[in-house]
């Protein structure tokens, strides 16, 4: 019987050392599942971020029907990575990278909301990463994104909101050639609805990966971020942007101005006080 | 880290062989995360570090005018080298080999030729 | 819990579900009749969508008649890359979303109830005036 934990940091900690196998849910926007393996993190599965296996067939690493197939010949999923390999359908380190970055990665957006409670159950089969991620790693690791992000850009929760779209006139599309061809995916998939976590789940890309490029090409006034506004037309109660000015729903987004330096500067954004549905950097608890 | 050695581990230790490597670590060109390291840690270099300064090199280039991806950048002092190897990958997010090689023990030319070749075939 | 008041239009009610539930990422609201009412949409065609809701909720209906599991809450088809999922509004509308891979089925259907009775009085008070 799992000892009563704080937070789910300390929960995975006490679950550690006990080996645990199984389950973890947690309660939030959004949840998620911890697949436990002898304590270690195998896979998490949460709506923030892509699963390693939603990542593999989106990016088209494994094809749709050979995924099916595998799926159909080893069920359990927990067996289905060393299947994978056997079947020649992905080198074992190769998957090995891929399961790790989405356990820290859906870890990363768990932490972007507040969370809620949890409960324990039995082992679910899932597509893990062996021998699993370290509870203390995967904490540790998660505050430094924390900590980085508020530094390069300001809440992460806000982040996760804002619905980026391309700077009108940023240069014909050819003098993007000098771009790296993640940056040019990421561009062609910023269209003013989709928030980071979309383009996560369009691009088959982790989230965490994805924020970190929207802010090199903000940072290099290739997109902007666009104010939080209903189509309804009610103004953002969060201005995103340096300049101040109430936000109308207009259509259209307004061009930022460029700023007059290139350098990368760390930007910081106003307070961005938001009622509601702020969910702000409330660490008691959270990872 | 477990009792079992993974296919990754295996292929980074393996690299310890390679003339002259003291460290290596496989490293996520984005995140900065690192996947598994081998020797030296401290050799290797730390994660986020490795990947602020490869997309530094790579952007500057970019911008100068430079043509097509950046494989590598040797960073030399007295006493070492330090390496980073973009590894090759079928799909996902860049990777970067990094790896610290003793100046003293090797010469550096074959090092970098042996090494490079091998960091294509981390994920193999 | 938002304690925003709800969005007035229906275009409103349709993006602020965009914006309480991870994954959805274009919705269309339709008539039984198969026509377009209002939509939320980026990449798919409104028109298109709403001539097959009607048609996709009607033979759901008829299977869970014929299954003989009660009365049909929704229809969830789930795909390669994401959901479609159609649910009735009222007697005479119907609302088609397309969700992403990582859709949040379970906040969604914790959702859209009240989404369903938001649509519904909007819609009645457009036919009262």
């Amino acid at each position: 019987m799992a000892p009563t934990a704080r937070n789910v940091p300390a929960l995975l900690q006490g679950l550690r050392a006990e080996g645990f196998s199984g389950t973890v849910r947690v309660s939030g926007l959004p949840g998620g599942a911890i697949h436990l393996r002898n304590g270690l993190v195998g896979a998490i599965e949460t709506p923030g971020a892509p699963t390693a296996t939603s990542a593999l067939l989106t990016s088209g690493r494994i094809g749709d029907e050979d995924w099916l197939a595998a799926c159909a010949a080893e069920p359990d999923a927990d067996r289905l990575a060393g299947h994978l390999v056997a079947e020649g359908l992905i080198g074992a380190a190769e998957l090995e990278v891929v399961c790790t970055a989405a356990v820290f990665d859906a870890a990363f957006a768990m932490a972007l909301s507040p969370p809620g409670s949890w409960e324990l159950s039995d082992r679910e089969p899932a597509l893990v990463a062996e021998p699993g991620v370290e509870p203390r790693q995967l904490t540790e690791e998660t505050s430094r994104r924390m900590t980085l992000l508020s530094r390069l850009w300001g809440p992460p929760g806000e982040l996760t909101r804002v619905r980026p779209a391309p700077v009108a006139g940023a240069g014909p599309r050819g003098s993007d050639g000098w771009l790296a061809r993640r940056h040019r995916d990421v561009l062609d998939s910023v269209n003013g609805r989709r928030t980071p976590r979309d383009i996560a789940f369009a691009l088959g890309r982790g989230l965490y990966a994805v924020m970190l490029d929207l802010i090199r090409m903000e940072a290099l006034h290739l997109v902007q971020w666009e104010t939080r506004t209903t189509a309804d037309g009610r103004p953002s109660t969060a201005p995103r942007v340096p300049q101040a000015g109430a936000t109308t729903a207009a259509p259209a987004p307004t061009p930022v101005p460029a700023a007059p330096d290139a350098a990368p500067l760390p930007k910081r954004r106003p307070g961005g006080v938001s009622p509601a549905q702020d969910v702000g950097q409330q660490k008691k608890g959270g990872w | 880290m477990g009792e079992m050695t993974t296919a990754l581990q295996a292929s980074l230790d393996r690299l310890l062989d390679s003339p002259g490597v003291t460290g290596v670590a496989l490293v996520d060109a984005v995140t900065g995360l690192t996947y598994a390291t081998a020797g030296d840690i401290a050799e290797a270099g730390d994660g986020p570090e490795v990947s602020e300064f490869a997309t530094l090199i790579a952007e500057r280039l970019g911008a100068a005018g430079a043509d097509g991806e950046l494989e590598s950048v040797v960073t030399t002092t007295t006493k070492r080298h330090h390496v980073l190897f973009s590894v090759a990958r079928p799909g996902g997010d860049p990777l970067i080999l990094a790896a610290g090689l003793d100046r003293d023990r090797v010469n550096m030319a074959l090092a970098l030729r042996s090494l490079g070749d091998r960091a294509s075939e981390v994920l193999a | 819990m938002t304690e925003i008041p709800p969005p007035d239009s229906l275009t409103g009610i349709l993006a602020s579900l965009r914006e309480r539930v991870m994954g959805v990422s274009e919705s269309v609201l339709s008539t039984v009749d198969g026509l377009l009412v209002v939509a939320d949409t980026d990449t798919v065609h409104p028109e298109s969508v709403a001539a097959l809701a009607a048609a996709t909720l009607g033979v759901g209906r008829r299977m869970a008649e014929t299954a003989g599991v009660g009365a049909l809450r929704e229809v969830v088809a789930r795909c390669g890359s994401g959901h479609v999922i159609v649910v009735a509004v009222g007697d005479r509308a119907l609302l088609t979303v397309k969700g992403d891979d990582g859709l949040d089925l379970a906040a969604f259907q914790r959702e859209s109830p009240a989404t369903v009775e938001q649509l519904t009085k909007a819609l009645a008070s457009d036919v009262a005036h």
